[in-house]
């Protein structure tokens, strides 16, 4: 079953944070002209805080603690700029959003594809 | 070629070459990192002197060519422009070090849009440094704006932005969110420094100088009032106590008990005894004193009274140290046979209540803040214990009271929280209690960060209404 608008609204503000059922979705930005809030979806953004890939400092991989880490470089991109993605090129982003998910529900992320022409 | 000239070429390209590097590091840096606006401001700064300083260099060299008696003008344009650039080279390095993945941004965004509204302190920026001694320190900045006003009279496209503070942090603490409040204090240097070479002074500056002079007449003794020296030496000491009472208060006036307790955090780390707690040094007063200062503001402000039920041991030992009867406080000095005993009694007595008042004049009033805290403590404490960012429903909480909740909860129920997600056994382990505690923090950083988001759009949308 998919949560819809009002059962989404419902749980982030009538159930207190520490009931199992409550869904948290912060910083709340929205507004009436531009609501964030689709029939059974929100919409989310993409935060300041990306994952970059970046060669391997050895010239071997070791699928091992340090090589975790040692894959991507962070980058910080304060809210108002810009980030360019190379043509296909995949970045790790987090979203501007906390969420808590509630103990019965699971979420799913889709991208918005948008065409710059 | 006139005599001297090759010398001077020389010279000039050494200049150049450094410059030239300084510029492009510069250049680098902000292309590869991102940094707090006041960086930013620094570092175009620094790209313009450079490439002004080149531009001057080429110039002159042709017109001492042309004019031989301007060799001699040059060259002290160039001692003068060597002077600076070294005083900048100190600072260049740890900013670039301070980009936003390695330093609090957040916080140290708050603590900029606060500083601004200090009486005074309008558009007032800080850089931040990343140093490697374990201490927080306010650089002293008005050397280089008068160096810097001096050399915008030769390179006039290079103007040192004004009210442009340079505040320290050990580079251990950069990312960590509690132990950094400690920068309000260091910003309180700034101020004073700021408000002390003000035009037209501030009154209450300068009711504290004259509290000074008082103090020094009453506890100096005649022989050392007519030395200039021993006169020189007592004054410097009442000043750094001074200065040093005055960021405590300007601290807890702008962040509340938050900041009384990352200092004893901080002061713990650094390892203080029981003798260091009642000694004044010729740079501070003593932790009691400074505690007992802490203890008056926060009670007066209610601060004191808001976190009446708080039950950790920093509070305890704050109340504990400002316990300490003045009496016990003691001077040590390497030359104490000035009359210098009576300093102490004549410092709280005439100079604090006037520090009291300059910190009061000058910051608004805590009292909203207090009320806010109040009622929004229970829901960030809830959101906290929950695992969640703090945030609400309707109205957001503010960041003096995300930080104030949190350091709170972060003092009495971080056992209790990692007991709850990871069980009595964790709970017993030091690697546990570290990665919690950074959980922690990290979740009042995105709560403060939010918070500051949610205002910069509704000051859109106001001015987006406003316009229409």
């Amino acid at each position: 079953m998919v949560l819809c608008r009002k059962e989404i609204l419902r749980r982030m503000r009538e159930l207190p944070v520490d009931n199992d059922g409550n869904l948290v979705i912060t910083p709340l930005i929205d507004d009436k002209k531009n609501s964030i809030f689709d029939a059974d979806s929100v919409d989310l953004r993409l935060g300041c805080h990306f994952l970059l890939p970046k060669m391997l400092d050895q010239p071997f991989f070791s699928p091992d603690r340090s090589s975790s880490s040692s894959l991507h470089v962070p980058v910080h991109v304060p809210l108002g700029q810009f980030l360019v993605v190379p043509a296909h090129q995949t970045i790790l982003g987090a979203t501007l959003e906390f969420i808590k998910l509630p103990s019965d529900a699971s979420g799913v992320t889709q991208n918005r594809p948008m065409r710059v022409t | 070629m006139p005599d001297g000239l090759g010398a001077l070429l020389h010279d000039a390209a050494v200049l150049h070459r450094f410059v030239d590097f300084i510029e492009e590091y510069c250049k680098e840096q902000e292309r590869s990192q991102t940094y707090i606006d006041a960086s930013g401001l620094f570092f175009r700064y620094v790209e313009a002197l450079a490439s002004g300083i080149k531009q001057e260099l080429t110039k002159e060299i042709t017109r001492a060519s042309r004019f031989p008696k301007r060799l001699e003008a040059v060259r002290r344009n160039m001692l003068t422009l060597k002077y600076f650039l070294r005083l900048l080279h100190e600072l260049i390095k740890p900013a670039a070090d301070a980009h936003t993945l390695t330093i609090p941004a957040p916080l140290i965004d708050l603590a900029s849009q606060q500083l601004q509204r200090v009486d005074g302190m309008k558009n007032a920026q800080i850089v931040i440094l990343l140093a490697p001694e374990f201490m927080y320190f306010q650089r002293p900045h008005s050397e280089i704006k008068v160096e810097a006003r001096f050399v915008a009279s030769f390179i006039p496209n290079a103007l040192f932005p004004p009210k442009l503070g340079f505040i320290e942090l050990p580079y251990s603490q950069g990312p960590n969110f509690f132990t950094n409040l400690a920068i309000y204090h260091e910003i309180g240097h700034f101020v004073y420094e700021e408000l002390s070479h003000s035009n037209p002074r501030n009154c209450h500056i300068t009711d504290v100088e004259s509290s000074t002079m008082r103090c020094l007449k009453r506890a100096l003794n005649k022989e050392a009032t007519k030395d200039p020296e021993s006169y020189a030496f007592a004054k410097k000491i009442i000043e750094s106590w001074t200065q040093e009472i005055f960021c405590d208060l300007f601290a807890i006036r702008l962040v509340g008990p938050a900041f009384s307790f990352a200092l004893i955090e901080m002061l713990g780390m650094l390892g203080f005894s029981k003798k260091e707690t009642i000694r004044f040094s010729s740079s501070h007063p003593s932790s009691a004193c400074r505690f007992a200062e802490h203890l008056n503001m926060l009670r007066t402000d209610s601060w004191w009274e808001a976190i009446a039920d708080i039950k950790a041991d920093q509070k305890a030992i704050l109340e504990n140290l400002a316990g300490i009867p003045r009496t016990s406080y003691a001077l040590y000095l390497d030359d104490n046979d000035l009359g210098l005993h009576s300093l102490v009694t004549e410092f709280l007595d005439i100079v604090v209540p006037a520090i009291r008042n300059l910190v009061r004049n000058i910051t608004p009033s805590p009292r909203p803040a207090v009320n806010r805290f109040k009622k929004a403590r229970s829901n960030i404490e809830n959101c906290l214990w929950c695992g969640v960012v703090p945030y609400a429903t309707t109205n957001p909480p503010d960041p003096v009271s995300i930080i104030n909740a949190a350091f709170c909860f972060y003092l009495t129920s971080l056992p209790a929280v990692i007991d709850r997600f990871e069980g009595t056994e964790a709970a017993r382990k030091i690697e546990t209690h570290s990665l919690w505690t950074k959980r922690l923090e990290m979740w009042t950083m995105k709560s403060v960060e939010d918070s500051q988001i949610q205002e910069r759009l509704k000051d859109v949308g106001d001015k987006y209404k406003n316009d229409s």
